[in-house]
């Protein structure tokens, strides 16, 4: 299944948070902190991402002994596409506005 | 260990059970990231949001194998299906309401008949004739008894006194002029009159629904066959 999945405010900060770590695996929790977003907003997301195929998904075992394995993401190089068009679809209206100022002034 | 620590475990397996088959291995990432989550109150919030992710999920893979068996289902007999539902509820609503209607009217009807007598029987022994005589209702809904206070009015505003004393709550009002020894004249109170209005059009709006559901059966049917 490749359909994309509805890009809402906060999809778009968990793409952003990927996308400043684009080659690492990232935490539930690690994005949770960078996105501000609680477990019950961010992991539908992720879910969503996931079944798009626009994320991938490991599990970690702990090194610490009695610990459970943590479950792992990184974008896939399709999601690092969507990403990377909504950051770049999100500096449109900045580079709009931009253009405006410059012909005025 | 604290409390909002342990509740957030409670919880952590909660979710773990009702996760749905699909997303078994999410419920196992949002536990397995509990630990890591710092601070007791936090733990407790993270713990709740995964076990309304997995709620949601759980509910929506119900849902989505429901309509998938409903795809299914022809198109005759899915408006077969509804119209036999719209049948089966109109007769449940025309059964409560006609229930309703019935009870209402039956202690209605006894408690008019009781304050005809009463009433009658008082202002024929002390001989007075009031051109207001009024009686006040109470009904008990759930021993389903009725309370009845009689007044003799000489004038209106005596009678708003006496009623504010004792009248709260659900009461009924029963009007009556009494302009001959034998001969009541009964007046209702709006709210009655509501009431008993009230009845033909349930019943009007009933048989409307109850055709309506029967029609639909019915072109589900004819278009089936």
């Amino acid at each position: 299944m490749s359909a994309s999945p509805r890009i809402s405010a906060q999809t778009r900060a968990v793409l952003q948070a990927f996308l400043s770590e684009a080659a690492e695996w990232c935490y539930g929790y690690q994005i949770s902190r960078q996105t501000n977003l609680k477990s019950g907003t961010l992991y539908p997301i992720l879910m969503r991402l996931a079944d798009a195929r626009f994320l991938q998904t490991r599990w970690e075992e702990s090194p610490e002994v009695g610990r459970p394995a943590r479950h792992m993401y990184r974008l896939t190089a399709s999601g690092l596409a969507l990403a990377r068009q909504e950051a770049g679809s999100m500096q449109k209206p900045v580079t709009l506005r931009a253009s405006v100022g410059e012909a005025g002034s | 260990m604290s409390w909002q620590r342990r509740a957030a475990e409670r919880l952590a397996q909660l979710s773990l059970r009702l996760a749905p088959e699909s997303r078994r291995e999410w419920a196992q990432a949002m536990v397995a990231e509990l630990d890591a989550v710092k601070g007791d109150w936090a733990a407790l919030a993270w713990a709740c949001g995964g076990l309304r992710v997995i709620f949601m999920e759980s509910l929506r893979a119900q849902l989505s194998a429901t309509g998938k068996a409903g795809i299914t289902m022809s198109r005759p007999r899915l408006l077969s299906s509804i119209g036999a539902g719209v049948l089966i509820l109109a007769l449940l609503w025309l059964a409560a309401n006609s229930f309703g209607a019935w009870r209402r009217h039956s202690w209605y009807g006894d408690a008019q008949a009781t304050v005809v007598s009463t009433q009658t029987r008082q202002v024929n022994s002390a001989g007075r004739q009031p051109y207001l005589c009024e009686a006040v209702l109470k009904y008990d809904a759930e021993s389903s008894r009725v309370t009845m206070r009689r007044y003799l009015a000489e004038d209106a505003s005596s009678r708003d006194r006496w009623l504010n004393k004792w009248a709260s709550g659900t009461h009924h009002w029963l009007h009556y002029w009494r302009s001959a020894p034998d001969e009541v004249v009964w007046q209702d109170d709006p709210a009655w009159a509501g009431y008993f209005g009230r009845i033909p059009s349930d019943l009007h709006m009933g048989l409307g629904v109850l055709v309506l559901g029967a029609g639909m059966m019915l072109l589900g049917k004819k278009v089936h066959a």
